[in-house]
């Protein structure tokens, strides 16, 4: 890799950690932190010079030096905080389009993911088991990337589905409806939840058909995707909330983990989230705390 | 251009975009990042747990500076060579890091050919400045030990508190050292006097 790749390889996947750390910036200026600005700063014109991004070097010096001059937020700063705003718009691809580009890997990096942690449990030959490490590991790089470059904080993907595993078998059966579109998700938990003792699992395709199949069976959790191709996943959020399963719990499995965002979906009604690439391990307690006593 | 021998380095940055950056500058060389720490702490630590050749080391960590590491590092016998990174042209720095035990120094640019010969120019025996570093001038009057050491606390972020609690004396104590750095440096002011020193590559 030249030095020019390298940098174009970083600044794909530290755009939404670049833009974070000049957000950042602004706010400890904006609160006076003039210790804390000189800090950021330096820190931020080091990774300016690994990603090439002269412009943001040169903003990086001009604060420095607005804050030498005059510690405080003088017109000096502000005009080196809109160039570093400036630099960090013109360098990264438009914040909407990364969104929706990571928002739509995430489920079959989901999937991806989770069959080959499924594998990695699986009886297999020590080459065999091999490769199913490095899938994994591939898999989490992108899902790292992904992260970074949608602004999400690094989710902690702790799967260790052998530790998971219920141990006690006279436990009570529990009905789960996973509402999801997708075949191969709907599938990846299947095979996640037969690890459980008692587990009832229904697979609606569609908003429509979960919202009826919750009101015949009466399930103990729901789990709800948001992509479903005839309702909003908000919207059959809000019609289980008004129907018979006021009182289920519904975890909304999303490909969207900005906290922000995970915010807003508990406020319309959901009991938990859980952000795609799933952690499995989580899943599985999941359903484990929704059996009825 | 891969060579037999591999070279193993400990990378010590708390910036997690530089320690990426490194990594990727390895990839077709015949090093190999050995370890990472992003503290003066973990470095520590580190340090004896892995096997390296060689150290890359940021001058400002959060809880010290890399010189100061590389000098306590040297106390404990460790003799491994020491790269300094810095994200700017620091006057004294040079000086700073011969006097600390570091074997070179470069200013973090985009270069990857830059920082792998650096690395190879200080296995080979050889000490490598980054003549970028303007000199220390004659006469300067430097900062005590305990001077710099409670304003790089300060430069960390650390409150005269927190300092005093680290350095294991009072606050009034921390309060002295850090007027008695600031009339040293022509500063009014904390940020002033960090800004300063920074400068100056003391802090």
């Amino acid at each position: 890799m030249t030095g020019a790749d390298v940098s174009r390889a970083l600044r794909a996947e530290f755009s939404g950690e670049i833009r974070r750390r000049v957000d950042e910036l602004a706010a400890a200026s904006e609160a006076g932190d003039a210790d804390d600005v000189v800090r950021r700063a330096h820190m931020l014109k080091g990774s300016a010079h690994a990603l090439a991004l002269p412009a943001l070097v040169a903003a990086m010096e001009q604060l420095e030096g607005a804050y030498r001059a005059q510690p405080a937020r003088t017109d000096e700063a502000r005009a080196a905080l809109a160039a570093a705003r400036a630099s960090v718009d013109a360098s990264a691809p438009p914040a909407e389009a990364v969104a929706l580009l990571s928002h739509a890997l995430r489920t079959p990096l989901n999937v991806v993911l989770g069959f080959a942690h499924l594998l990695q449990q699986a009886d297999l030959r020590t080459e065999e088991r091999a490769h199913a490490d490095a899938i994994v590991e591939a898999a989490e790089q992108i899902a790292v990337l992904i992260d970074g470059a949608s602004g999400a904080p690094p989710a902690v993907r702790p799967t260790d589905l052998a530790a998971a595993r219920a141990p006690a078998a006279d436990v009570a059966p529990v009905t789960v409806l996973y509402v999801e579109d997708d075949p191969a998700s709907a599938r990846l938990t299947e095979e996640v939840l037969r690890r459980l003792p008692a587990v009832r699992l229904l697979v609606a395709g569609t908003g429509a058909e979960g919202l009826s199949l919750a009101e015949r069976e009466r399930p103990h959790l729901v789990l709800l995707d948001l992509g479903l191709p005839d309702l909003s996943g908000e919207e059959v959020l809000r019609r289980l909330r008004e129907g018979p399963s006021v009182a289920t719990p519904v975890v909304v499995v999303t490909g969207d983990s900005r906290p922000e965002r995970l915010r807003e979906l508990r406020g319309a009604g959901a009991s938990d989230t859980l952000a795609k690439p799933v952690d499995l391990g989580r899943l599985l307690a999941l359903v484990d705390a929704a059996r009825p006593d | 251009m891969p060579s037999a021998e591999e070279i193993a380095v400990l990378v010590i940055e708390d910036d997690s975009i530089v320690r990426s950056w490194v990594r990727l500058c390895f990839r077709d060389s015949e090093m190999r990042v050995a370890g990472e720490a992003r503290s003066a702490k973990e470095a520590e630590e580190l340090v004896v747990r892995r096997r390296c050749d060689v150290l890359l080391v940021d001058q400002h960590l959060p809880d010290r500076l890399g010189t100061e590491l590389v000098r306590s590092l040297r106390k404990q016998g460790v003799v491994l060579p020491a790269v300094l990174m810095t994200a700017s042209a620091e006057q004294g720095l040079n000086e700073t890091a011969r006097e600390a035990g570091a074997q070179a120094s470069v200013v973090k640019s985009s270069d990857p050919v830059r920082l792998i010969e650096v690395i190879r120019e200080v296995l080979s025996g050889n000490g490598i400045f980054d003549v970028a570093h303007p000199r220390r001038p004659d006469g300067q009057a430097t900062l005590a030990p305990r001077e710099q050491q409670a304003l790089a606390l300060v430069a960390a972020g650390k409150t005269n508190r927190e300092a005093a609690a680290q350095l294991g004396i009072s606050d009034e104590t921390v309060k002295t050292l850090l007027e008695r750095a600031y009339v040293k440096l022509g500063a009014h002011r904390r940020a002033e006097a960090v800004l300063e020193a920074r400068r100056r590559g003391l802090v």
